[in-house]
């Protein structure tokens, strides 16, 4: 072990002073147990995110398109990669322990992957609201994270964030010029997603947060969430989109949109239950899991692991 | 057959086995046995997507149409199912990564030689797609070989392996069978000689790589003329485009 | 499975860097998985693979000490406050 607290105070101090923790700092048990499952969340939601566009992948229209449908679902994979590896340093899980308890349904991952895509608009609004509030979030930790290996790899995931956020506008932009059917569809796909990736960033953060207080977040929630409202509610009308908000309204005075009230009660339902898809794309990477098994245990064997 | 029409069956045959090898592999995303080899093996596939579209670009241009991304789509989705030029070895859709694996390892060790074969084409764009996609190859060839290499010497990976080995293996000279009209590209320097040359070869390099004869299993149930001059699908094709068109035949006025 | 440290470098820019880790059996299917893993987008042309229980760590308070040795720190500054005063009087 390399630097040790003898207090909690003293710990929190050295936060506050902006310290970095690594992984092989004595940290205190609350925050290296805050720490990882805040990454083992990101990594299994980065991970469901790209079964979630796997389902679409196979009939992207057009070779080149899916080409960078590809590029991008595999940075998925990678960013799951980067976080697992990183996770598995805290000593808390292994990554195989991480990737069994995901397969199991008994871990958590960010509600807008219990859904399933069911047209193609909504791979289109997956890789555009969604995305973009990944990284929305993903930006506002990485500014003042405190611990040192997930603030490193968060800046090649945001970097990589970045591509898929113009390809997820480009795609979106072809539709808005599209013909009324693409239009539609994409109208529909908004319908379905704009809720569930609005709550993405979750209720309004408690005051008592300790993500906050230990710097492994640096925003609130809803400032994170108003963010994302402020600046693609203009983009998606703009693209000539009806954003799906009965209670949507232009405050003159603050220069600034509002969405109107919150239905939490899905996400509530979600985290809590499942959502509509989860059970059937958990089963499915669950069963690839145990078939696939034979090539782990060969490439394991004689490696004493 | 035209001079122009020999090399262009020539061609689309080199590209719909790289547009459905790529699409094979592809598939795997998400689902590969661990999470490097996920990057690894849809990096390949990528690859092979990429001489499928430049592949496409050289037909539409021997074709006088402008290669726009539309015309190379409407060339790799848009023909009916007896216009494809693809080997079954690269329609056959499997859920066993044995067989994937096996068939990768084949399928780039046929690919390095048919791309030497074009690397001096009298096409001078096929010579310089031949150039990036060797490039390209090494990196293919080295992933397959380091994975067998470590899965060959594990008693039950190696069954599973060569148990894969046996379901491929029918359909190697399928690969190896030329589209019409190969002669004639051959005689005007488009490529430097026979497909059908390169069965040998590979071959013997499958019974060195996995060290046993699979002479025997080649002539199994999927001869070489079952596939007419690569005119005929298999079983797998036609579910497989279905889905893959599935959103172009959403619209057919739609640009994506 | 053995897990590999990463590092990487662009030509002409920089040392190499440590990029992150992977799992693999041996050291040829690391250095064939490391490419896609982190090069992808050719962010390095080199790049190294080193097995994490190979590499050689020095404890921190062995190393911490040097953190205090100011004399290997000149800063100059008489020297600079002069050339300061003498700029200013030429003024």
């Amino acid at each position: 072990m390399a630097r040790s607290w003898a207090t909690m105070e003293d710990f929190e101090a050295f936060l506050d002073g902006g310290g970095l923790v690594e992984a092989d700092d004595a940290m205190p048990d609350a925050y290296r147990q805050a720490v990882f499952a805040f990454i083992e969340m990101h990594a299994n939601s980065e991970l469901m995110g790209a079964l979630t566009e796997r389902d679409w992948i196979p009939k992207t229209p057009g070779l080149r398109h899916k080409m960078a449908v590809l590029a991008k679902t595999q940075d998925e994979i990678g960013h799951g990669h980067l976080l697992y590896m990183v996770a598995a340093d805290l000593g808390v899980k292994t990554r195989t322990q991480m990737l069994e308890d995901l397969f199991a349904g008994r871990s958590r991952f960010h509600n807008v992957f219990h859904y399933r895509a069911v047209t193609w608009g909504d791979q289109v609004a997956i890789a555009f609201l969604v995305d973009a509030a990944a990284l929305i979030s993903q930006q506002a930790v990485f500014k003042n994270c405190s611990y040192g290996p997930y603030k490193r790899i968060l800046r090649r995931i945001i970097a990589e964030e970045g591509f898929h956020m113009r390809l997820g506008e480009d795609r979106m932009m072809r539709i808005a010029e599209g013909t009324a059917r693409q239009r539609q569809m994409f109208q529909e796909s908004l319908d379905r997603w704009f809720w569930p990736a609005l709550q993405l960033f979750g209720p309004d953060s408690k005051p008592d947060d300790m993500l906050l207080r230990w710097h492994i977040k640096s925003e609130r929630n809803e400032a994170l969430r108003d963010r994302w409202v402020q600046r693609f509610v203009p983009m998606l009308q703009g693209y000539g989109f009806t954003v799906p908000a009965p209670g949507l309204r232009w405050d003159d005075e603050a220069r600034r949109w509002d969405v109107g009230p919150i239905d939490w009660a899905p996400l509530r339902r979600t985290l809590a239950q499942g959502g509509p898809d989860s059970a059937r794309r958990i089963g499915e990477a669950a069963d690839n899991w145990r078939r696939t098994a034979w090539v782990r245990t060969a490439l394991s064997d004689g490696n004493g692991s | 057959m035209s001079e122009q029409g020999a090399i262009r069956e020539f061609l689309l045959a080199f590209a719909d086995d790289e547009h459905l090898m790529g699409q094979q592999h592809t598939e795997w995303i998400g689902v590969a046995p661990f999470l490097e080899e996920d990057l690894a093996f849809s990096s390949i596939g990528q690859d092979e997507l990429g001489h499928a579209a430049m592949l496409y670009e050289l037909v539409l241009e021997l074709d006088g149409i402008e290669p726009t991304d539309t015309a190379v789509d409407l060339l790799a989705f848009g023909r009916p199912s007896h216009a494809y030029r693809c080997c079954h070895l690269v329609e056959y859709v499997t859920e066993d990564w044995a067989e994937a694996l096996v068939r990768h390892w084949i399928y780039d060790a046929f690919e390095e030689k048919r791309w030497h074969l074009v690397a001096g084409s009298s096409v001078p764009k096929l010579a310089a797609i031949a150039g990036k996609a060797l490039q390209e190859e090494a990196f293919h060839r080295r992933h397959a070989d380091a994975l067998l290499d470590k899965l060959l010497e594990a008693p039950q990976a190696r069954k599973r392996i060569l148990d894969a080995l046996e379901a491929v293996a029918p359909m190697v000279p399928g690969l190896c069978e030329a589209a019409a009209g190969e002669a004639r590209a051959v005689a005007e320097g488009a490529t430097a000689g026979a497909t059908a040359d390169l069965l040998e070869p590979l071959v013997r390099a499958i019974d060195e790589r996995f060290g046993r004869s699979t002479a025997a299993g080649l002539t199994a149930d999927d001869p070489a003329d079952g596939q007419a001059r690569r005119t005929r699908r298999s079983g797998s094709f036609e579910p497989l485009m279905a889905r893959m068109r599935e959103v172009l035949d959403f619209d057919p006025e739609a640009v994506w | 499975m053995h897990v590999y440290e990463v590092f990487v470098k662009k030509d002409g820019r920089d040392e190499f860097r440590h990029a992150g880790a992977l799992e693999a059996a041996n050291d040829e299917l690391a250095v064939v998985l490391a490419r896609e893993a982190y090069l992808r987008r050719a962010e390095g042309d080199r790049l190294w693979v080193v097995r994490r229980d190979h590499v050689v760590a020095a404890a921190d308070d062995f190393v911490g000490p040097n953190a205090d040795k100011p004399h290997r720190h000149h800063d100059g500054a008489a020297v600079a406050a002069r050339r300061k005063a003498s700029r200013q009087s030429q003024q």
